[in-house]
């Protein structure tokens, strides 16, 4: 398989996969512009793929007429142009408006690909010509009508829908709706290079039709070089209005997991004191909002437990460590907790039974939400396995008060 | 969807709804309103008491007095947070109906609660480990009002088409597609 076989097909996957997604997305009849928009991807998909030279090799000797799916890829070409600018209406007007100019516009398109069917039937084309068409028969006057009819036809189509959503994704209304934004615009630009790969199509046809083969093999490799980014921008413009507005969901859903593992090596630590209170909700063990909130009330339950043994010479060596190393605010409080905890987690006897006193007498935290509570336990899990804390449980708070004086 | 996932979907939601869905004055006063709650079920006077439990096990208890009256034991937690899903737990309980909780002599129960008055009956429901059912299905269903309270996971949110002009309405209909009718 050749390069440009790779990537016509590369192209079509990427167009029918555009169709997958429109087409799971069609659930009610009476959308026409959503019916519009399938038609419109269907038709690019079906026309990208027919024009890959292997799919070009595989249809003539099916059909046994030579070029038959030149002049097959042209027709499907122009159709979706007749789709495009079938979807420009039905964006541009209400329905009551836009079906008169939609007839008209499926009118004019099947009289082109009529007279496209018949100039290419009374024509001379035996020779099969995979990549360049165009301009090794653009010489025979009733090929360089039909290639003319053909471009102009499909420029005019591909132009005015790529106008109207260039224009329409400028608009100051869309200011809430940057997705969507970015949608027509990717729509906007894959038309548009299509426009400006039809208008040099018409001049290279002109001109090879005069004898001046100057853009032959810019015509040739043009298409071949367009159609896979042009046919991934047309994707991403139908992926990003839909995905695009859940990516802060995925962010934040993101976000959770990575709380929850940085959370994990702490919680595992201090689980060993309750185990039986490590509770994970049936079905919901991939939910990442709950295994994040079992874990805060889990080491809520666990400190409770543990706090009985906290030593307030830990507290301050790791206070005064915490210092030294620069710690201040927030942070030097989680240290200092994390001192505790990991002090306490050796403290404790090997029973579990209550002895001392208990602790939990400080000015509790409180929150609106679980943000708040989450960061905490954030940076005291960042602080338990980090360097203060091992030192501040090596050194008694007497040694580290000798130290700093 | 199980018989008693509905009914656990359908005690959160009266839960949240009596709860109110904002904690705009944070967890204490939410707190306040999981034993107003609590006292509504109950049909009778709740008290809280945040104190030094001495059971490594249990963070949370509500006993019954000879007037009546209840008092709900929370372990005097350094965090809101932890105390609002301990009440939220004892709240459960009791959404639930689980059958009390008695321990087989006054000693046992003062070992645990010291703070115990003679005149305290029975314990009703502690918050002890959750290797028993009725702990996790209490825990289960405190966990899933906590998430409605606290922890929503977000959704994707899009500004409303109305007040857009009519043709970006069509434009917004086909290229999202969240299912509404574009004029």
């Amino acid at each position: 398989m050749t390069l440009a076989s790779v990537l016509y097909l590369g192209g079509a996957a990427a167009g029918s996969a555009a169709v997958v997604l429109k087409l799971r997305r069609l659930r009610r009849w009476g959308s026409p512009q959503l019916w519009a928009m399938c038609v419109c991807y269907t038709l690019a998909a079906t026309q990208v793929w027919s024009a890959s030279p292997s799919t070009i090799a595989v249809l003539n000797r099916t059909t046994g007429v030579a070029n038959f799916t030149a002049l097959f890829a042209y027709c499907v070409m122009t159709a979706f142009a007749g789709s495009a600018l079938t979807l420009a209406m039905l964006w541009r007007y209400p329905p009551a408006e836009a079906w008169p100019k939609v007839r008209a516009i499926i009118g004019v398109y099947a009289l082109v690909i009529a007279a496209m069917i018949v100039l290419f039937s009374v024509s001379d084309v035996q020779v099969e010509r995979q990549t360049d068409f165009m301009t090794y028969y653009a010489g025979q006057p009733t090929i360089c009508a039909m290639l003319l009819i053909f471009v102009t036809a499909t420029a005019i189509g591909e132009g005015i829908i790529s106008y109207g959503c260039l224009s329409w994704a400028r608009s100051d209304n869309y200011a809430d709706r940057p997705w969507l934004r970015r949608g027509l615009l990717l729509f906007g630009i894959a038309t548009a290079a299509a426009t400006v790969e039809f208008t040099e199509m018409f001049v290279a046809v002109s001109l090879a039709a005069s004898g001046v083969h100057w853009l032959d093999t810019v015509n040739t490799i043009l298409p071949i070089v367009f159609v896979l980014p042009g046919m991934l921008i047309a994707l991403a413009a139908v992926v990003l209005p839909v995905w695009g507005p859940r990516v802060p969901v995925w962010r934040d859903w993101w976000g959770r997991w990575r709380a929850y593992w940085t959370l994990r090596p702490m919680h595992r630590a201090l689980a060993v004191v309750e185990p039986a209170q490590v509770f994970v909700a049936a079905g919901k063990k991939r939910d990442p909002y709950h295994r994040v909130r079992r874990q805060l009330i889990e080491l809520g339950d666990f400190r409770w437990t543990l706090s009985r043994w906290f030593d307030p010479a830990v507290a301050a060596a790791a206070q005064r460590l915490g210092e030294q190393a620069g710690l201040s605010g927030e942070q030097l409080q989680a240290t200092t907790e994390a001192a505790q905890l990991r002090a306490a987690l050796t403290a404790r006897p090997a029973t579990g039974d209550a002895v001392a006193g208990q602790a939990g007498l400080e000015d509790p935290e409180d929150g609106t939400d679980v943000a708040g509570e989450l960061a905490r336990w954030l940076r005291v899990a960042e602080a338990f396995d980090g360097p203060v804390v091992a030192a501040a449980l090596r050194r008694p708070a007497s040694q580290a008060a000798s130290a700093a004086s | 969807m199980s018989s008693t996932d509905r009914r656990q979907e359908e005690l959160r939601d009266w839960a949240v709804e009596r709860l109110g869905v904002h904690l705009d004055g944070g967890y204490q006063d939410a707190c306040r309103r999981v034993l107003a709650l609590m006292a509504e079920v109950l049909d009778a006077e709740v008290v809280v008491r945040f104190i030094a439990i001495r059971s490594p096990e249990l963070t949370g208890g509500t006993a019954k007095h000879v007037d009546g009256s209840y008092i709900v034991y929370c372990a005097r937690s350094g965090s809101w947070y932890h105390r609002f899903g301990v009440l939220l737990h004892e709240l459960a309980h009791r959404l639930l109906g689980h059958p009390p909780v008695e321990l087989t002599s006054r000693e046992g129960l003062r070992r645990f609660l010291p703070h115990l008055p003679d005149t305290m009956i029975t314990l009703i429901a502690g918050r002890t480990d959750l290797a028993d059912d009725d702990e996790r299905d209490a825990e289960e269903l405190a966990d899933s009002i906590l998430e409605r309270l606290t922890d929503p996971a977000p959704h994707p949110r899009q500004a409303g088409l109305a007040d857009l002009p009519a043709h970006l309405q069509r434009v917004a209909d086909a290229l999202e597609d969240y299912g509404r009718e574009a004029p």
